[in-house]
């Protein structure tokens, strides 16, 4: 995901965030506020509430800079933060009995999110029902193998770290990870 | 090579090779297995077409105004007070996972009810009345006399 040299200049900096520097904060926020955003929304599928959580991570990042300490990546320590934080919303959602129908978001966020790829009205269509069916079969897959599959497929990281971040084992992370996608192959087979 | 699909010998190398995150000494191996091995072959392909598939979802744009909305949050949290920005430290310690002051509360109430439980009996005594026969002749004698009392009363109204 991240080379060596970045590693270190992110606990780098998280450890000069400490010492009371906000501008290294601003880096580390510039450097990780696409990929927490976008793991956050994959996982709730909402855009509003993916934002909300997003901010929740760096909120927390800020607040516990005094205790940090680099004793892992900073990127696992990051992505624990936001995985907890999605998995315990989608957890809440599952509890509520009178939840709103996510599709509406999804309804909203497909325009923009196929907007390159159409250069015909027919061509958009098709577009749409595919993606609707990635967004549905990824919905569909139980809260702790959906972060595995966002993990391992949309920021490339290893079994270990995603071990590290869902604090399993990384055999139980590749259970996870066959598991969820034995899924997504029935699921996709018809569009893929 | 031996099959990873029948012998379940390190699976995850079809998901690596799809992902292509094999080494190319790894996937060339894998490759020659691929030509000779049709389950393999049949799982490969269908894991091709999904990773493909998954590709058509495009991440979230960042909001334009993210940054502004959190550091407005992070100004609101340093004007706190010291009580807030503790239990927000205590109640979410960002290094593990659970509330830290639930469970503190859990084990101190834990080691109340055992520390009762150890000192106090476990059943409550109750105060024990014993009737001695002597007390029941003295109540019988009291009883005796209320009633003779009774009798007399008017008697002694009426003159």
């Amino acid at each position: 995901m991240t080379s060596a040299f970045a590693l270190e200049q992110d606990a780098e900096l998280m450890l000069r965030v400490r010492d009371g520097d906000s501008v290294s904060f601003g880096l580390l926020l510039e450097r990780h506020r696409g990929p927490v955003i976008h793991f956050v929304y994959r996982m709730v599928l909402n855009r509003a509430v993916a934002e909300e959580l997003a901010q929740e991570v760096f909120l927390r990042v800020y607040r516990s800079r005094a205790s940090y300490e680099p004793t892992a990546k900073f990127t696992t320590w990051l992505f624990r933060i936001a995985a907890h934080l999605a998995l315990n919303w989608i957890r809440d959602r599952k509890n509520e009995k009178n939840q709103e129908r996510l599709d509406d978001d999804s309804q909203q966020g497909i325009g923009l999110q196929v907007a390159d790829l159409r250069p015909t009205v027919e061509q958009t269509l098709v577009g749409n029902v595919r993606l609707q069916e990635v967004r549905r079969a990824i919905e569909a897959l139980p809260s702790k193998q959906r972060a595995a599959v966002v993990m391992h497929k949309y920021h490339e990281m290893e079994y270990s770290q995603i071990a590290k971040i869902l604090q399993c084992s990384e055999s139980a992370v590749k259970s996870l990870l066959f598991r969820a996608y034995e899924s997504l192959r029935l699921r996709l087979a018809h569009i893929a | 090579m031996r099959c990873p699909m029948k012998t379940n010998e390190e699976p995850e190398l079809l998901l690596d090779y799809c992902a292509e995150r094999l080494s190319p000494e790894a996937a060339a191996l894998l490759e020659n297995h691929l030509e000779s091995c049709r389950d393999c072959r049949a799982f490969s392909r269908a894991q091709q077409s999904t990773w493909d598939a998954l590709d058509l979802w495009e991440p979230m744009p960042v909001p334009v105004d993210f940054d502004r909305k959190l550091y407005a949050q992070i100004d609101k949290y340093e004007e706190s007070g010291w009580w807030t920005r503790f239990w927000h430290r205590s109640i979410w310690p960002t290094g593990g996972f659970g509330p830290i002051i639930p469970f503190a509360a859990a084990g101190v109430a834990t080691i109340a009810v055992a520390a009762i439980l150890y000192f106090a009996p476990l059943v409550p005594s109750t105060p024990q009345v014993k009737i001695e026969s002597s007390d029941l002749e003295q109540i019988e004698m009291t009883l005796d006399d209320i009633e003779m009392f009774k009798q007399l009363a008017p008697a002694s109204a009426k003159s």
